[in-house]
């Protein structure tokens, strides 16, 4: 348990850098593509490249925002539930939301799949841009995997407690 | 079953679930949204709609803004610049009750006018405001309410996302529809800052008065203020004489601010990690909250809810004004339970044709729907701006966001009375003016 | 008689009032009333059902039962068509269209083999509309112009920059000077009030974008075969129909823009054109190129377009 629980959040972590890498990207073209528009020059190419680095950047944090428990849960009535149900509803909750991300991630994946096999470029640039799917296919994998790491460490801490 | 009645029962399990099943709201909008789709049409249709509906979203241009603009607030975060803004404006603003409350409606006023979104301005004015107004014990209900009130600014006031589309799909002008919307957005930012008077009225304790600073003090808090201002007035002055997106703006300013913090030895280390690291979870959380919306939408234009429920309407034999005020009713709902924009794209060619037929004038009703759109953003329990904020501060119960922003509903409604009395004075002086 | 006993859900991406839109409502209708009522077609404008770059696949798993998608916007995917887009100069959507039908009835391309396609039509050709008057293909040169699909590549080779994004986005754009222009069919002259802020149009019959409808396989099998017949009917028909609505609406457009804000349509030298031509043949060849090597008749399919150009231009003028 406690081996996933480190792998869990080392993936994590390592998305993060790549995700940070990936914004710190966007800024740098997007402020670029401005300088080059003074000097009439602009890079035909920044709307395209700005928008899939956009996709990796928030794919690969979607994990580590789960983790520090970071989406908004409406507690107005589930506050006021006895401790013991409110953990079973948060097992219930891991459960439907790994299994329906478990599910995103690969239909993305077979988005891209589509995408490669179809032989389909982006509209600019005409390149290949699977990879890109595939990126935000794997940030979603992330994240149920979190989801489902959290959803064992209630049972561990139950049978501990 | 019939689509219509599955698109009102996909609602009501959808708030059954958010409100007893602790599963995020975005999720909760998600997976709804998602079994409704696999009951109308097909398990394998409903597969192929969340893969590519994922990637659209994701990789959608427009929303590359939410990153940037939050990295920037991040930056002049964790570089004290937000103190420094902060501490000056409660030099010359503390002594009054809420000040630093109307200081921040103001700077989501500016915020806007650069930003095209409601959850950017509202993630990221929580991060500038909130600490700073807590640091003067202002309560949250007050911190909150503001900043969520304030951030709906972000599609009123243009460059604004409703506007645009809604340009788009009648032909109108986009010129005309900015220039028809300068009044009613100072409107509504008036009666927003009118509103903080009247709560701290109200509530004396709410946003307690500072002690009064002497002028020596006023003034020698002002050079803080210099390197800020001049941050900003190069993004004013780049987006409305220049030639660049919101997203670009937002970019450059990062750029921009992230070079001044270097040079000024303001920025650590830590203080830069941390701002890329919060700028990714910060993003990644309302990116989800948008995709949720966009697939409960999904399944709701299935079920041809929207549809069907606009055009019984218009087959009402009511008089116009009372048509008018449930089509007003129906946009107010919709926000509710639904993303403004997909709202707005599902009922557009509906009422549309309906409130032209009566008479209206199309830039105005323009006007009008921005605003009971963006209302929808702090209505509860679906009202996106709360739930930005409330995920934003962590200390702060969602509850207490909406509890905070409630005060602010009459706003909108004087507004849009207003726009209804005087639809000259408010929208067409300027309007007219483009060609 | 019956009640309407076959529902076919009908996903577009453009708004209700752009032609594509306007075609599929003339469609619902037409198969409406050919089929005595017993079909009803609910549409879906304006992206509500499928975004717009997941009409194909969505209608493949039946997220929608018939679905209107741009073909260019998705390069690579629907090589045969790309014949269509390439810079040869149609004139007229009406001819356009007519040459994709028959291209695409000809070859029978493997692209469409997972659906039953219900017609396929082009824009008009795109013209050049820009916020300053460009008299000669020389002011071209160096100026930041908005395009989407083929459009991107025809403009770097005559000179200009090209800045690919939504038609959505293009207002703002040009407001704030990003582009200096934009380059599509003209009928958005009116249908989105581009006349406002672009009061110049340069004709220069660029390139066409082309669309195509199609239908989910299984629900297209498990319809009697008396609707099949009558959707088969209008297969033709409507290709041809929604050419020649769209070639009249840029004409009317081009009146509106003229009377309400002084739009003027300024017609590219003969020396011009052809320099176009000689500028963007290299596209030509590479297509030729690219689709051999995908086990196509490049050269084949080229000779067949401008064969049908010839033979519908002389048709519709
Ligand atoms: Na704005
Ligand atoms: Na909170």
């Amino acid at each position: 348990m406690k081996y996933l629980e480190r792998v869990n959040i080392a993936l994590n972590g390592f998305l993060m850098v790549i995700g940070g890498f990936a914004v710190l990207g966007i800024m740098t073209v997007a402020t670029a593509n401005v300088v080059l528009r003074m000097v009439h020059a602009p890079y035909r190419g920044a709307y395209e490249v700005v928008s899939f680095l956009g996709a990796v950047v928030i794919a690969f944090a979607l994990g580590y925002t789960e983790k520090k428990k970071g989406n908004i849960i409406v507690e107005i009535l589930t506050e006021r539930f006895p401790k013991r149900l409110r953990k079973t509803l948060e097992g219930v909750s891991c459960m439907i939301s790994g299994a329906f991300f478990s599910l995103v991630s690969w239909q993305i994946y077979e988005y891209g799949m589509k995408i490669l096999e179809s032989g389909e470029l982006s509209e600019t640039l005409k390149i290949a841009f699977h990879p890109f799917v595939f990126a935000v296919s794997s940030g979603f994998a992330v994240l149920a995997l979190t989801l489902f790491v959290d959803l064992a460490g209630l049972f561990v801490n139950r049978e501990e407690g | 079953m019939e689509g219509p009645i599955v698109g009102v029962i996909g609602i009501i399990v959808m708030f059954a679930v958010l409100f007893l099943l602790r599963i995020p709201a975005a999720f909760t909008m998600a997976i709804v949204g998602f079994a409704g789709v696999v009951y109308v049409t097909s398990f394998k249709a409903a597969l192929g709609m969340i893969g590519a509906d994922m990637w659209n979203i994701f990789s959608s241009y427009g929303l590359t803004v939410i990153p940037m603009f939050i990295l920037v607030g991040e930056f002049a975060h964790w570089g004290g610049y937000n103190n420094s803004l902060y501490n000056a404006t409660y030099r010359w603003f503390g002594h009054y009750r809420g000040g630093l409350a109307i200081t921040t409606i103001m700077a989501c006023a500016i915020f806007s006018a650069i930003s095209g979104s409601n959850s950017a301005t509202a993630a990221t004015m929580s991060t500038v405001a909130i600490p700073e107004m807590k640091k003067y014990n202002y309560r949250p209900e007050l911190n909150a309410g503001a900043v969520a009130a304030g951030a709906t600014l972000g599609v009123l006031i243009p460059p604004s996302i409703v506007l645009v589309i809604y340009g788009l799909y009648t032909g109108q002008s986009i010129g005309k529809l900015f220039f028809g919307n300068v009044i009613p957005s100072i409107i509504l930012t008036v009666l927003i800052a009118a509103t903080v008077f009247y709560i701290c009225w109200r509530h004396p304790d709410w946003g307690p008065k500072g002690p009064k600073s002497t002028w020596r003090e006023r003034f020698g808090a002002l050079p803080d203020l210099i390197e800020i201002s001049l941050l900003f007035g190069i993004i004013m002055f780049a987006l409305f004489t220049g030639c660049v997106t919101a997203t670009e703006a937002a970019a450059a300013s990062c750029a921009l601010g992230l070079i001044m913090c270097l040079m000024r030895r303001k920025l650590s280390w830590k203080g830069f990690i941390a701002s890329v690291t919060d700028t990714l979870h910060i993003s990644a959380m309302v990116f989800i909250i948008v995709a949720g919306a966009v697939i409960f939408g999904r399944f709701l234009a299935v079920t041809r809810l929207p549809f069907e429920a606009a055009s019984w309407i218009s087959t009402l034999a009511l008089p116009g004004w009372a048509l008018f005020w449930i089509i007003m009713l129906c946009y107010i709902i919709g926000g509710c339970v639904m993303d403004a924009l997909a709202f707005l794209l599902v009922s557009l060619p509906i009422f549309y044709p309906i409130v032209m037929e009566m008479g209206y004038d199309p830039i105005w009703f323009g006007q009008v729907i921005t605003i009971v759109t963006t209302m929808g953003a702090i209505m509860p329990p679906v009202g996106l701006c709360c739930y930005v904020v409330a995920g934003m501060a962590k200390d702060i119960p969602l509850s207490t966001v909406f509890k905070g922003s409630l005060y602010y509903i009459p706003s909108y409604i004087i507004a849009i009375l207003l726009l209804m009395l005087f639809p000259y004075g408010t929208v067409m002086v300027l309007s007219n003016l483009v060609r | 008689g019956h009640a309407a006993s076959i529902v076919l859900t009908y996903a577009n991406f453009p708004p209700a009032t752009t032609f594509p839109s306007i075609q599929m409502e003339r469609w619902a209708k037409e198969v409406e009333k050919r089929t005595g009522g017993r079909v009803k077609v609910q549409t879906f404008p304006g992206g509500t059902l499928l975004p717009a770059k997941n009409i194909f696949d969505g209608v493949v798993a039946g997220m929608a039962d018939i679905g209107n998608f741009a073909m260019s916007y998705q390069p690579g995917r629907f090589p045969l068509s790309e014949a269509i887009d390439l810079p040869v100069g149609f004139r007229n959507a009406r001819a356009a269209s007519m040459a994709l039908f028959d291209l695409i009835e000809k070859y029978q391309p493997k692209e469409f083999a997972k659906v039953k396609l219900i017609t396929v039509f082009t824009c008009p050709p795109a013209d050049i509309m820009t916020r300053i008057p460009v008299r000669s293909l020389k002011e071209i040169k160096g100026m930041e112009l908005r395009t989407s699909g083929t459009g991107t590549d025809v403009l770097r080779r005559i000179g200009a920059i090209p800045i690919g994004m939504p038609q959505s986005e293009a207002p703002e754009a040009i407001q704030k000077g990003i582009v200096k222009g934009n380059v599509s069919s003209m009928e958005i002259l009116k249908d989105f009030n581009f006349a406002a802020y672009l009061p110049y149009a340069a004709e220069a019959n660029l390139f066409v974008v082309s669309f195509a409808v199609v239908m989910n396989k299984d629900r297209w099998d498990s319809l009697p075969a008396d609707v099949k017949k009558v959707i088969d009917g209008l297969s033709r028909e409507q290709a041809e129909w929604t050419g020649a609505y769209v070639d009249d609406h840029v004409r009317e457009a081009l009146e509106w823009s003229k009377k309400k804000y002084g739009h003027q349509v300024i017609r590219l030298s003969d020396a011009d054109q052809s320099e176009i031509s000689r500028l963007t043949r290299p596209m030509i060849d590479d297509y030729v190129r690219k689709v051999t090597a995908q086990g196509l008749p490049g050269r084949e399919i080229m000779k067949d377009v401008y064969a049908l150009k010839q033979k519908h231009e002389k048709k519709y003028r």
